[in-house]
């Protein structure tokens, strides 16, 4: 299992900004907000949220593609609209898969609870 | 939720559309839109209404609000349909992260208490042995435990068995095997590189690792548990190399589990045994 790549979004948003510099479409804002949506969705990705939550983490992906491919074609609002989207179903994506670990933890502790009782109690 | 015919904003489109106005939106488009907001409002409500959400997620459970809000204030705006839609889905996802974050959350206290309850249990069940086994001479304690460092020095993020596992899970699988009373209940443990939850899961990978292993070399699986500690019990420093790799390791508990061997002279070496292996004892009453 991969660490999180903490340096890895800033390169490409970098990236980004300057293939959309040189379409003359440049917009902070439309770049910060597709930043933040890579990272949402590398973050579910690294949390396993492909198989434990794949609808939401496809729409994710999805949605986050066609909002890069928007904003190449200067189509801003469009890209805009998808990229928040996408961070949105990326996060939940992420709470659902988070939430099925912890049911898993919680039902270990309750099986190995339950057989070191049997040691502990007369 | 108001519908087109009957709110003033209606009554302002129908008064557009019979002006002929172009930039009228379709109704098909404000029912869409009027449907979508009146979802996202009933998911933010649930989430209201749950009760795990005010105590542990309530700035997600804030942000579903602020976009809810949005939306019911582009509706009202009426000419920006594609907002309201746009705000309307944003509240529904932020209302059901919220409520998964706080179930998780939730069920991550319960876990963690769970965890401290356990701990102190076998510490002082572990400090209560020695004393027992000195009180009643020739009897067996029905509780021994032993804690046992089992496999050290994983690599970081890897949940892969290293090297030096293997005569460690031989000595586990003797030590079952031997005594078919006893179980084990194996802790998986992280250093403190990366963030809590992925150290969460990356334990108990490990943990599910040797359980794996002791599966593979013929261990009854009714005998084994697994939990994770993630980095939250290291045995070392995480200040330096040597002490991450300590801490990157799997710990094993094996206690007596048939409390009913209280005073038992049964051994390996029962007289009724035909000295093959024998399946584990029932108690007797």
């Amino acid at each position: 299992m991969m660490l999180p790549h903490r340096f890895h979004q800033p390169a490409r948003a970098l990236a980004a900004c300057a293939l959309l510099a040189l379409s003359g479409c440049a917009s902070k804002e439309l770049n910060r907000q597709l930043a933040n949506t890579r990272i949402a969705v590398d973050q579910a990705h690294i949390a396993g949220a492909a198989e434990v939550a794949p609808a939401e983490f496809q729409a994710a992906s999805d949605k986050l593609q066609r909002a890069e491919t928007a904003a190449n074609d200067r189509k801003k609002k469009d890209a805009m609209r998808l990229a928040e989207q996408a961070q949105a179903d990326a996060n939940l994506a992420r709470a659902r898969t988070d939430s099925a670990q912890a049911r898993v933890a919680a039902a270990e502790m309750a099986k190995s609870n339950s057989i070191l009782s049997g040691a502990y109690n007369r | 939720m108001k519908h087109m015919i009957h709110s003033t904003t209606g009554v302002l489109l129908a008064g557009l559309i019979a002006t002929g106005c172009s930039t009228a939106p379709p109704a098909d488009k404000v029912a869409a839109a009027d449907a979508a907001l009146g979802t996202a409002a009933q998911a933010v409500n649930q989430a209201s209404g749950n009760p795990h959400v005010a105590k542990y997620a309530s700035s997600e459970l804030e942000a579903a609000n602020t976009s809810l809000e949005k939306a019911k204030e582009a509706w009202e705006r009426k000419e920006d349909l594609p907002d309201t839609t746009q705000f309307a889905y944003i509240a529904k996802q932020r209302a059901a992260t919220a409520e998964e974050l706080a179930n998780a959350r939730a069920a991550e206290e319960a876990v963690t208490l769970a965890a401290l309850e356990r701990d102190r249990a076998v510490q002082v069940a572990a400090a209560q042995a020695p004393a027992r086994r000195a009180a009643e001479p020739g009897a067996r304690s029905p509780r021994a435990l032993q804690v046992t460092q089992a496999v050290a020095g994983f690599a970081v993020g890897s949940a892969k068995l290293p090297a030096s596992a293997s005569p460690m899970l031989d000595g586990m699988v003797s030590n079952l095997k031997e005594h078919p009373d006893r179980v084990i209940v194996i802790a998986g443990h992280a250093d403190n590189t990366g963030d809590t939850r992925y150290n969460d899961v990356l334990a108990m990978q490990r943990a599910e690792a040797v359980r794996s292993a002791l599966l593979k070399r013929g261990v009854d699986p009714a005998r084994v548990a697994i939990r994770s500690f993630g980095e939250a019990s290291p045995v070392a420093s995480n200040d330096n190399v040597a002490g991450r790799q300590e801490n990157r390791r799997v710990d094993a508990i094996i206690a007596e589990g048939d409390p009913q061997m209280v005073g038992s002279t049964q051994g390996k070496t029962s007289t009724t045994g035909s000295g093959k292996d024998e399946p584990k004892k029932k108690p007797k009453k």
